[in-house]
């Protein structure tokens, strides 16, 4: 906790956020194209990032909290993205099937996100 | 006056070159197989902006011609409900529910439609769902569905933002595939069960294949 705290804070540079989430930041923003993240939340430079269902997700990689009950943590993000169904049951956020290593990467391309 | 003559023929053959020149450079590029239409590499983001950019403008002009609807009834957000999750969650999703896995695969993928009615007039769902659109996967759905059931697919698009994940998950089990009227125990042993899927335990055949999920490393959309 302390660690991922340490390293978000003033991690900005691919490569570190890599290291830290053990995912692609490229894969993950070519996931988020094809999962059609954009069509409920805004993405910064994202050509259809303009959805207003869930928050926008601008700044993510600094938010204290994921669905308002997960320490924002690497491994809680990719928790929370295979599987919001279960973190909180009925809300909107569907489970989209992503393998561990798709999650992991959509993860490092969020923490991109400053 | 033999001047002017002279500039406008320097004119036109100009632009019968120029144009001569473009039909063969697009020609080349075409035979050549310089486009690339994989679905596995998206167009960059200026030109994704663009595409999208021109089929919004395309409906809203074009969907003045639909004439508006009356106020939409309950009988039929439920009947659109059943059109919804039958012909469109596949590819869409819904509250809570995710899209089939190979929809991941699509280019341009498909959005949610959760705030649709939000972003569009009901003429423009109407004309959407109706016409279809180009190069993206979205059929003319007036091909399949009579008018009236159009209507009733924009009425549940209408009803969507009210709709919660838990909503959507009452609405399946009263009107879905799985909803009770189907899935009543039949009289004799089942045609047909196979194994390990609890599913299908007491199931209608026939209706059984539809329920059962899907053997694929994707869970089924909705799938806790």
């Amino acid at each position: 906790m302390a660690l991922a705290a340490v390293a978000l804070a003033g991690c900005n540079e691919r490569a570190k956020t890599e290291v830290h989430t053990g995912g692609d930041p490229g894969r993950g923003s070519l996931l988020v194209d094809e999962e059609a993240c954009g069509s409920c939340h805004v993405i910064p430079d994202k050509a259809q990032g303009n959805g207003l269902v869930g928050p926008p997700l601008a700044g993510i990689a600094r938010r204290a909290v994921i669905a308002g009950l997960l320490p924002n943590t690497p491994d809680n993000m990719t928790r929370w993205l295979q599987s919001p169904q279960s973190v909180v049951p009925g809300n909107a956020m569907p489970n989209m099937g992503l393998t561990q290593q798709q999650a992991r990467d959509i993860t490092a391309y969020l923490y991109t996100l400053d | 006056m033999e001047e002017r003559n002279r500039t406008r023929l320097t004119w036109s053959l100009g632009a019968l070159i120029a144009a001569g020149v473009l039909a063969g450079v697009v020609g080349l590029v075409e035979v050549a197989g310089g486009f690339d239409t994989a679905a596995t590499h998206p167009f960059p983001q200026p030109a994704t902006w663009l595409v999208h950019r021109t089929m919004i403008d395309s409906v809203k002009w074009r969907a003045q011609s639909v004439s508006p609807p009356p106020k939409f009834t309950e009988p039929q957000v439920m009947a659109g409900f059943r059109d919804y999750d039958a012909d469109c969650a596949m590819c869409h999703g819904a509250p809570g529910v995710g899209r089939q896995p190979w929809v991941a695969g699509m280019d341009p993928p498909p959005p949610y439609l959760l705030d649709a009615a939000n972003r569009w007039r009901p003429e423009e769902l109407y004309f959407i769902v109706s016409e279809g659109v180009k190069m993206t996967g979205m059929p003319a759905w007036r091909k399949a569905l009579p008018k009236d059931e159009i209507w009733n697919i924009v009425a549940f698009l209408e009803a969507m933002p009210r709709t919660t994940a838990a909503d959507y998950a009452r609405l399946r089990a009263t009107y879905g595939p799985g909803a009770p009227i189907f899935t009543q125990p039949p009289k004799g042993p089942p045609a047909f069960s196979p194994a390990g899927s609890e599913l299908n335990q007491g199931a209608v055949p026939g209706v059984a294949a539809q329920t059962a999920p899907p053997a694929r490393s994707r869970p089924a959309p909705g799938a806790p």
